[in-house]
């Protein structure tokens, strides 16, 4: 059994991660939709996506719209192998434990 | 690390959710430009109707333009769908949403055809509430914001085909092609961007 990601494993970063991860590879969510999608702060989700890109799991892209300042958000390759990593990690024990749970597709 | 099973039971759900809530975002940012581009076409033939002569609207070129409304409106789903999804197969959500609307068309044609009544002004509410009941049904899986959107507009086109005389054409852009251009927009907000 593969140990699990310490970084991935802190509840909104696990959220943040589970939900880049439905995106398509090219695709990125802006940093208010990504807020409403996961119901983390600002703040919160702003240090959260910075120990991410830290990591390497994710990639923060800063431009404008308009004269708007926005930044948008999507998982490198690395990030969406450590999070399927760690979602295997989870089920790996829910197996041994005999637990059962909706598996996420 | 050492995860305990309660806690990877409560990590696996929450991703779960969020999986979920993402997929819907997604689906309310695609069905936005779908929404808006019927809405569009919905005001726009119902405006041209009202300015054309009673006489004309059970002529050949009426109905061709109603055959080019649906033609468009199809072909311009698609042509959304593929390039939102581009590079990627459709998802199995957008193969749904393009076989729901071919199948209410098709029983819209099937029972135009097969109901020998003259046509006319039958038809200007039966295809508005075909839709609409759609868009409610579609509210059982998609929010409950369809489904008030569908009935109230059920409901409206209802009251104008009772009581609005040579006005209706005109309600119905307003009030059917708002409706879809409204929910799209609505869409468009909560959804996640490509």
């Amino acid at each position: 059994m593969s140990g699990g990601d310490e970084i991935i494993h802190q509840a909104v970063r696990l959220r943040i991660m589970a939900a880049l991860n439905v995106l398509h590879v090219e695709d990125a969510v802006e940093f208010t939709r990504l807020r409403d999608l996961i119901k983390a702060t600002d703040g919160n989700l702003g240090a959260h996506l910075e120990t991410l890109e830290k990591a390497g799991y994710i990639a923060i892209e800063k431009r404008f719209e308009g004269k708007r300042p926005q930044s948008r958000i999507k998982a490198t390759p690395a990030g969406r192998r450590a999070f399927a990593e760690h979602v295997a990690y989870l089920r790996e024990i829910l197996d041994s434990s005999g637990q059962k749970v909706t598996p996420p597709r | 690390m050492t995860i305990d099973p309660d806690s990877a039971a409560a990590s696996l759900q929450d991703i779960a959710d969020t999986e979920r809530r993402a997929r819907e975002s997604l689906f309310y940012s695609v069905s936005s430009s779908i929404l808006i581009l019927w809405g569009v076409l919905v005001a726009s033939v119902q405006t041209l109707i009202f300015f054309l002569p009673p006489f004309s609207r059970s002529s050949g070129i009426f109905i061709a333009s109603w055959c080019v409304f649906y033609a468009v409106g199809m072909g311009g789903s698609y042509a959304i769908l593929r390039a939102r999804y581009r590079p990627r197969a459709l998802s199995p959500m957008a193969r749904r949403l393009m076989g729901a609307m071919v199948i209410l068309i098709a029983y819209g044609v099937l029972w135009t055809a097969l109901l020998e009544l003259p046509a006319g002004k039958w038809l200007s509410v039966f295809w508005p509430t075909l839709f609409m009941f759609g868009f409610v049904l579609a509210g059982l899986w998609v929010g409950r914001f369809f489904v008030a959107c569908g009935l109230i507009v059920t409901a409206l086109v209802v009251a104008g085909y009772l009581w609005l005389g040579p006005w209706y054409p005109l309600w119905l852009a307003v009030v059917q092609g708002g409706a879809l251009i409204v929910s799209g927009l609505w869409m468009r907000r909560i959804g996640v961007s490509r």
